[in-house]
């Protein structure tokens, strides 16, 4: 009882709006698994594929830009039709656009006709038309994860699949590899989808194990440097059960935003700020569906009933609102 | 004022045609977030029509990635179960 009113105290009033019909991107953040913050305001929603019973896990995705156009993805549009098995639509795990707008990528994965597992990264180059078209595929052996252009204009990915090879593999355009690195870096059964890969710089990368809420900070050039990491779980409470971390920034402030769900008898969620010398902590009253910072503002899909709510802070309002963790 | 009255039903004409062929879809599941969006003509990107999303549009596709009109007017790709992707976007 106390937790709960704790928890009501806690709710921020702020602004915010019930998502609709009428609310074009609404429906599509509510209904995302995890949202992507990509340059120029782009957004790209990944959201389950229903009525394919040949892939009940199927993934699709919906590039949303920031002059309202939007662009339907799946996976099994990239794949020949020969190597894919018929009625599936295959997975899109992660987007990223090359730092000189150029290039694009998005790793993949889907079923050949015998049931096995294929992984990739399509690259597409933007063409006189300004549209991104394909132009290369990056065939992974292992399972592949978020992605990230490198100031190179090479390709970094989350190749990690179960205890086996490294966490991050770069890839030239052209498929080969550049480097492989942080072999042991997280704990062991982790697959790709556990870890999310955030470049924060020139060289600079977070790379956060969602299940144990630890972020690496990495360095990745011609070699892999961990420069140290971060506890996401300081200051959370101990009992209950934490939700996997949904998104986690790294602000220009050096401080780390990261955003959970707390799954027990009242759900709500948590919105942490990580410095060198504090940790800060905000509950909102209301479970998180999914949750992004695009730069400027921390957006976060709740509920309202049954209708979906869209709240947005800023920096200084996620500040104002948390409290510091002893 | 013969005019007004024929003028008036042809109009009345062409609204109903419009409501007929272009029905509000409504929203049969979350996945597919457009109603009642048909009578609105999509005047950019080469691409015109009606911004409906389901099997009553009229529409010209210049745009390689252009499938439908959104509420903008703007080429978009429909979302749900009817949908049409894309290999391309920008």
């Amino acid at each position: 009882m106390i937790a709960l009113v704790a928890v009501f105290l806690a709710t921020p009033i702020a602004s915010g709006r019930v998502l609709t019909d009428d609310t074009l991107s609404g429906r599509v953040l509510t209904d995302a698994v995890r949202v992507i913050p990509l340059p120029k305001g782009r957004l790209v929603a990944l959201f389950h594929l229903d009525g394919l019973p040949q892939d009940p896990t199927a993934v699709g995705a919906l590039m949303i830009g920031k002059d309202g156009r939007e662009w339907q993805l799946r996976a099994s549009a990239f794949v020949p039709q020969p190597q894919l098995l018929a009625g599936s639509g295959g997975q899109i795990y992660g987007a990223a656009i090359s730092d000189d707008e150029q290039a694009a990528a998005l790793s993949i994965g889907w079923l050949t006709p015998a049931r096995e597992g294929r992984n990739g990264i399509v690259v597409l180059q933007k063409g006189p038309d300004r549209l991104f078209h394909p132009s290369s595929f990056v065939a992974c052996n292992v399972g592949v994860g978020d992605v990230a252009f490198t100031a190179n204009g090479d390709i970094a990915a989350v190749t990690r699949f179960a205890a086996h090879r490294s966490a991050v593999t770069v890839y030239k355009r052209t498929g080969a590899i550049a480097g492989e690195f942080f072999d042991d870096l997280v704990a062991s059964g982790r697959r790709s989808s556990d870890l999310l890969m955030v470049r924060v710089d020139a060289s600079r990368y977070a790379l956060v194990d969602r299940r144990n809420g630890t972020l690496y900070r990495l360095q990745i050039g011609s070699s892999g440097t961990i420069l140290g990491s971060v506890d996401l779980n300081a200051g959370l409470p101990s009992r209950g059960t934490l939700g996997p971390i949904q998104t986690v920034a790294m602000l220009a402030s050096g401080e780390v935003l990261a955003v959970r769900q707390r799954v027990n008898s009242t759900p709500y969620t948590i919105v942490t700020l990580h410095s060198a010398a504090k940790t800060a902590r905000w509950q909102i009253g209301r479970p998180s569906r999914t949750a992004f910072w695009n730069g400027e503002k921390l957006s976060i899909v709740t509920s309202v009933g049954a209708r979906p709510f869209l709240q947005q802070f800023s920096l200084q309002e996620i500040r104002k609102g948390a409290t510091h963790v002893p | 004022m013969r005019k007004v009255v024929i003028m008036t039903l042809l109009l009345l004409a062409a609204a109903t045609s419009i409501n007929a062929i272009c029905p509000d879809i409504g929203v049969d599941s979350v996945r597919t977030i457009w109603s009642a969006r048909c009578q609105t003509e999509c005047p950019n990107d080469g691409c015109t029509g009606y911004a409906d999303g389901h099997n009553c549009a009229t529409y010209t596709r210049t745009d390689p990635c252009c499938t439908w009109c959104n509420r903008f007017g703007q080429c978009t790709q429909y979302y749900g179960n009817y949908a049409e992707v894309t290999t391309c976007f920008s």
